[in-house]
């Protein structure tokens, strides 16, 4: 094959992984601009096979404006770091519809060594990770192929072993190598994960649509405290507009109150989100850097990241008795005219108890009297006044429904209500002992105050399905086809499947790893591994391990390449030149027969050993014959026999 | 100055270690240094470092830290490659200006060599660019494109690789002490040879002795530019065949010469129909001498003699 044939190949290769690439990214790049990348492929493909010719300088040039243009209007400015990638995988798959030279094809697979990287800004899990280090190395191979005109095939076996020299090296250097703070803040890329939303209108949903990825784990101490049901606090929404529950404006003030510790902390590793939003098992105060808690007591990124992210979070209890006066009118606002049922019953409750426990003891008799039913795909409610519909028509309905009915409910006699939504429940993985939380598990339920005694918990859907309390909704026996159905296509569908299950857990488990010891090995983790490893000398010692660790690799493999060569000469040739080395002979100018005979006149005692072991030589130099193990065990022999001879002399 | 001390010292340890006609590279004699290409790789590399600090992101700083890997490696690789190859320069052919002289390598190899170029660090030379070598082979050619006739040694012989990736430069030297010759471009023109005596003899002095001839050895034909007294007219009245009486004198045998100062033109006009004359007296199987101002090359025949003639002519 020749050189521009090769080029031809490669960049065809090159071109379809850009191409898969940009597709593997649609949600961040967006559908116009995977587009174009597609129909630039298509023209590479069909110049290729031969069907157009190849572009001018104009044609590029043209395409590559347009390829600006539709990033441009397609992302825009907002989005720093998709536009970034897009130009440059944009600009990448231009360029393989113009190289034709090796130098060219050269300088791009140099350059993606940066490109295919860039993936990883918006993907970090373990399958995006086996599959840019599996382009890496092809990209590796490639190099090598149009650099040294060998057929990819064979570059591949070449690369792979340099690959894999340098991959453990590498790993060892990302872990003793201590790490540095960010030098400066850099855009992030939009994370594509679904996550709770900042505002909670149920009767707008008709069908919830429910999805098995996962929101976070949680590793939990084995104590008391932490018994289930597990009511995860993400967002607290404490205005309403008559229908939908607004998240609050407090919900990003940092936490004045004092509060006391009442267990162990406990850590939480959460999947990438949209949301800055944490979770945490009721109020808690974080203990990782980057993250703070808010006036409710719930955790929040100061900067959103869209990355899986573990932190440590100490639960407490708020000092929280006390209310002032706007917060008050805050959690008890309702407009004005909505809902006159509701308000009514509500009122009549009031007009009969003594209390807000009565009262809540009167409405939970009401849910469950009236045959409420938990649904996943309620009947969608097209009125004013929702919740009287829902109160007393449909009676169909699932968390949003009941917390949204109860809080106001709650509201309209003048109690303080809000909204929480949040995460209820989890499934505890015996191997690993972490709770996984899915996305499925998103749960609202609503926080009400009682003088003197704070913020209390109430869960009205626990009235109408009390087993969404303790287990996870997955494991919820009568819902499980409704559930299902839901869910689309996923693992988690055929969990019933006893096998596909497994293979499910084992994936999980894999992940859970991957991400608590790859993605989340920070500064900590490394500090206290480098404890383990080096004591407390561990300051100084990893950077000097590092250093000693690529001199003793290089270094023996250095002498390792010298002895080798030595080793690879034949027997006869190097038993020759040790012969050569006793008799202080230079075998620069004479031939080995004449070395033999100025041996034989040195050494007269060992005149026979040298014809024969002169015969055995000259067979397997000369004659090309391959010598028998028997001959060669007949040549150490006589060579010992001739150094001792020549010993006596 | 510091720059030139430098220098001197360089060509000082090259000229020591690579004097040689064939040398094996090992440990002592390879150079390995990162190239434009690695180091562009290096500078992705620290881009990749930034981003993976900036954004906290292990898998990002795990690429980089594999680039750096690659590149250490690829300065072992390299070596490796060449570790251990036998090159012997077996020798560079004589040939006309304007035309290539080649340099045959033999090389000895145990293993693959990848992407080998032999060039000349004196002239520009072509041949051996990035070519993978499998097995030993001795007809690895490299040509010299020389323009000026002469007599040149050698000279340095760069052995050049960028295996791996490209990424390294990796290269030793051949010095040569081998020499050939460019010999001027052959003119065409008429022959012309002339008949003369030996060179130091007096005129006179041949002429009283062309009297007193020697041993007459015998008739030759005729040729253009023999002297006519020497024609055998006797042979000619007979068979209308020009012959000319051939003597054997001890030293002073009349001989046909080529004579540089007979012919016109610029000194290297008259150099390349002197070639031309020489190819074609050589071709045509006389015995000629060739006279050049400042060295004289008695008469004799053969392909030895025009090879001392063309090389003559090359130094003139």
């Amino acid at each position: 094959m020749n050189a521009s044939e090769l080029v031809q190949r490669n960049t065809l290769i090159t071109s379809l992984i850009y191409c898969g690439m940009s597709l593997l990214l649609f949600q961040n790049l967006g559908y116009v601009f995977c587009v174009s990348i597609l129909l630039i492929c298509i023209f590479k493909v069909s110049t290729s096979v031969g069907a157009v010719r190849n572009p001018s300088q104009l044609v590029v040039n043209l395409l590559a404006v347009t390829v600006i243009i539709v990033v441009f209007l397609s992302l825009g400015f907002r989005n720093t770091i998709e536009m970034f990638v897009a130009m440059l995988l944009g600009a990448c798959s231009l360029k393989m519809l113009q190289v034709t030279s090796e130098k060219q094809a050269q300088s791009v697979y140099i350059l993606n060594f940066f490109t295919y990287p860039c993936f990883y800004l918006f993907s970090q899990n373990i399958l995006a990770f086996l599959l840019i280090a599996a382009m890496l190395l092809l990209n590796l191979s490639q190099l090598f192929s149009v650099t040294h005109h060998v057929a990819i095939k064979k570059s591949v076996h070449s690369s792979v072993r340099k690959f894999v020299f340098s991959l453990p090296l590498a790993i060892a250097m990302v872990m003793l190598i201590p790490k540095l703070p960010p030098f400066w803040q850099l855009p992030n890329a939009k994370s594509a994960s679904t996550g709770l939303s900042e505002n909670v209108d149920p009767f707008e949903i008709s069908d919830l649509s429910r999805s098995s990825e996962l929101a976070f784990r949680a590793l939990l101490p084995i104590s008391n405290e932490f018994q289930p049901p597990f009511y995860w606090r993400a967002i607290i929404h404490d205005s309403f507009d008559g229908k939908k529950w607004a998240m609050s404006s407090l919900q990003t003030r940092p936490l004045y109150k004092t509060y006391e510790p009442i267990a162990q902390p406990y850590s939480v590793i959460s999947s990438p989100s949209n949301t800055r939003w944490l979770y945490t098992l009721g109020e808690g105060i974080p203990a990782s850097s980057g993250i703070s808690a808010n006036h409710f007591g719930a955790i929040y990124q100061k900067k959103q990241s869209n990355k899986a992210i573990q932190y440590d979070v100490s639960p407490v209890k708020l000092d929280d008795a006390r209310i002032t006066r706007w917060e008050y009118r805050q959690n008890t606002h309702l407009p004005d005219g909505i809902n006159p049922k509701a308000v009514e019953l509500a009122k009549q409750w009031d007009r009969t108890t003594g209390s807000t426990a009565e009262f809540l003891a009167k409405m939970e008799a009401f849910f469950v009297a009236q045959g409420f039913q938990y649904s996943l795909s309620p009947p969608s409610i097209n009125s004013n006044d929702t919740i009287d519909e829902f109160l007393f028509s449909t009676q169909v309905g699932f968390c949003g429904h009941y917390a949204s009915s109860a809080a106001f409910l709650m509201r309209s006699v003048g109690i303080p209500t809000r909204l929480v939504s949040g995460y209820l429940g989890g499934q505890f993985n015996e191997e690993s002992s972490y709770y996984a939380v899915y996305q499925y598990d998103a749960h609202a339920w609503v926080e009400y105050y009682v003088p003197q005694y704070g913020w209390q918990r109430l869960d009205p859907t626990a009235w109408v399905a009390p087993e969404r309390m303790l287990g996870s909704l997955s494991d919820l026996t009568d819902l499980e086809q409704e559930f299902k159905d839901n869910l689309g296509f996923s693992l988690q569908a055929f969990s019933n499947i006893a096998a596909i299950n497994w293979v499910r857990l084992q994936l999980e488990q894999i992940d859970f790893h991957w991400t608590r010891w790859v993605l989340n090995f920070d500064d900590k983790k490394q500090s206290s591994l480098l404890k383990t490893l080096f004591g407390q000398k561990h300051k100084l010692l990893p950077a000097l391990s590092v250093v000693l660790l690529l001199i003793l690799v290089f270094g023996c493999w250095f002498i390792y390449i010298n002895l080798r060569a030595r080793f690879k000469q034949p027997k006869e040739i190097r038993i020759y030149n040790k012969l050569l080395v006793l008799a202080e002979l230079k075998s620069d100018r004479l031939t080995p027969k004449q070395i033999f005979e100025c041996l034989k006149t040195k050494w007269p005692h060992a005149k026979n050993e040298l014809s024969e072991f002169y015969d055995l030589f000259e067979s397997t130099r000369y004659n090309e014959v391959q010598l028998s193990s028997q001959q060669y065990r007949k040549l150490s022999k006589l060579n010992r026999q001739i150094i001792k001879k020549a010993k006596i002399k | 100055m510091a720059k030139s001390l430098y220098k001197g010292w360089i060509d000082k340890v090259i000229a020591r270690k690579h004097s040689a006609n064939s040398i094996t590279f090992s440990h002592n004699n390879i150079y390995v240094v990162p190239s434009l290409r690695g180091l562009f790789f290096l500078l992705f590399a620290l881009l990749n470092f930034i981003i993976g600090i900036n954004y906290q992101n292990n898998l990002i700083l795990g690429v980089a830290y594999l680039m750096l890997m690659l590149q250490i490696s690829s300065l072992f690789y390299g070596y490796f490659n060449l570790h251990g190859l036998k090159l012997e320069l077996l020798d560079v052919k004589n040939n006309y200006s304007g035309n290539h002289n080649d340099a045959k390598f033999k090389l000895s190899a145990s293993k693959e060599v990848f992407s080998l170029s032999i060039s000349s660090a004196n002239w520009h030379s072509s041949g051996v660019l990035d070519k993978n070598i499998f097995e030993s082979t001795s007809s690895q050619v490299v040509s010299l494109s020389l323009e000026k006739r002469g007599k040149y040694e050698g000279g340095k012989f760069k052995i050049h690789s960028c295996y791996p990736f490209g990424l390294v430069n990796v290269w030793s030297y051949l010095l040569s002490d081998k020499t050939f010759y460019v010999y001027p471009t052959p003119l065409k023109c008429e022959l012309d040879l002339r008949e003369s005596l030996d060179s130091e003899d007096d005129t006179d002095v041949i002429a009283q002795k062309s009297d007193s001839l020697d041993e007459f050895s015998g008739l030759k034909p005729y040729q253009q530019g023999m002297n006519r007294n020497r024609i055998s007219w006797r042979h000619f009245a007979k068979n209308q065949e020009l012959l000319v009486k051939d003597y054997v004198g001890d030293s002073h045998g009349i001989t046909l010469v080529l004579d540089f100062s007979l012919i016109e033109g610029t000194k290297e006009t008259r150099l390349s129909k002197l070639c031309h004359q020489v190819l074609e007296a050589d071709r045509l199987g006389h015995e000629f001498a060739l006279k050049l101002p400042g060295n004289h090359i008695p008469a004799a025949s053969g392909e030895r003699h025009a090879v001392q003639c063309l090389e003559s002519l090359s130094e003139c």
